[in-house]
């Protein structure tokens, strides 16, 4: 089984490395240090599994899953935070996630999460699974996913990382006249007036790592 | 050279171990899961070098490392976060530690730490 390991940190990419090549048969493919790698090779080498971090500079990790899931929807994703969130567990199973754990549970629970998402099964956290069923048992997702474009959102976190609006446009290869429109309309939308109100709110629903 | 490892998270331990147990004549004698168990394991193995990671739970990893001092005050401590603001860094200084990693470059630049840290020298970011 091919697995793609995507961590912007490389010591922890070593620590997924040790654990997921000790199972026979199982093979690291690659390793990405941010969601625009992961995408590229994820089209490269079409792995079974992809164990994606969240927190990842110019591409956080959902919108990685959101991309590579449209690209290639036999790649299973099993994501992997710092800290539990419930704000983001909608948008990380809108995104396409298969599977949702911790990194302080993933020596326990990653082997087992990878070995379920693989055999077609979810594996999710308990309060991730509590907060995905809602407290009415309907699943919930998250204001941030309903109300703004993946565009948007890709430029909403852009701009929280201190990048231009030109900046943005090179970013995405596109006109900084398009790239100010996206950020004028999810501005808009999500009822922000300025850059810093922007940054809180990409801090606040850790869209970007304060 | 006897290096003992403190990390809350398990898989970053694994990443330390790998990344030092390929360097020559380094042994992982050690590995603590918080800075209570830091310090005991620090008393009890009197390792050459000890990385403390800064955010643990209960005693954290600047408390750990004053401990570790007053008892151990030979044996030099590298300190490692995900944070690396100078704050942090002026932290681990007055803490007593000899080095400070952060966690995004430890995959390069850690044998260099350790390297430098055990010829004397200290090792922070400039």
């Amino acid at each position: 089984m091919r697995i793609l390991v995507v961590d912007d940190h490389d010591i922890i990419r070593l620590g997924l490395k040790q654990l997921l090549e000790s199972r026979s048969g199982w093979e690291i493919c690659g390793e990405a240090a941010t969601g625009n790698e992961a995408v590229m090779l994820a089209k490269r080498f079409k792995p079974h599994i992809i164990v994606m971090d969240i927190g990842m500079p110019e591409l956080n990790g959902i919108e990685a899953t959101r991309k590579i899931r449209e690209l290639l929807p036999q790649t299973k994703i099993v994501v992997l935070t710092m800290h539990f969130s419930d704000q983001l567990i909608g948008e990380i199973v809108g995104a396409g996630a298969c599977g949702y754990i911790l990194k302080s549970d993933a020596d326990r629970e990653l082997v087992a999460a990878v070995e379920t998402v693989a055999s077609g099964g979810s594996y999710f956290t308990p309060e991730a699974a509590n907060t995905l069923r809602g407290p009415h048992g309907m699943p919930a997702s998250s204001a941030f996913e309903r109300r703004i474009t993946p565009r948007e959102r890709e430029i909403v976190q852009l701009l929280a990382e201190g990048k231009s609006s030109k900046d943005v446009a090179v970013s995405l290869g596109i006109s900084v006249k398009t790239a100010e429109t996206h950020r004028a309309n999810a501005m808009r939308k999500l009822e922000l007036h300025s850059i810093t109100e922007l940054v809180r709110y990409a801090i606040k629903n850790k869209i970007v790592k304060a | 050279m006897r290096i003992l490892i403190a990390d809350d998270h398990e898989l970053i331990r694994k990443g330390l171990c790998f990344i030092l147990e390929s360097h020559k004549n380094t042994e992982i004698c050690g590995e603590a899961s918080n800075g209570q168990d830091a310090v005991e394991k620090a008393t009890e193995l009197n390792p050459d070098l000890i990385i403390l990671d800064v955010t643990m739970p209960g005693l954290d990893g600047f408390a750990a490392a004053r401990r570790i001092r007053t008892f151990l005050p030979e044996v030099p401590i590298l300190m490692l976060s995900m944070h690396q603001g100078s704050h942090v860094v002026k932290e681990a200084r007055q803490a007593g530690a000899q080095g400070f990693v952060s966690k995004g470059d430890a995959g390069h630049i850690l044998v260099k730490a350790v390297e430098a840290i055990f010829e004397g020298q200290t090792f922070f970011p400039t």
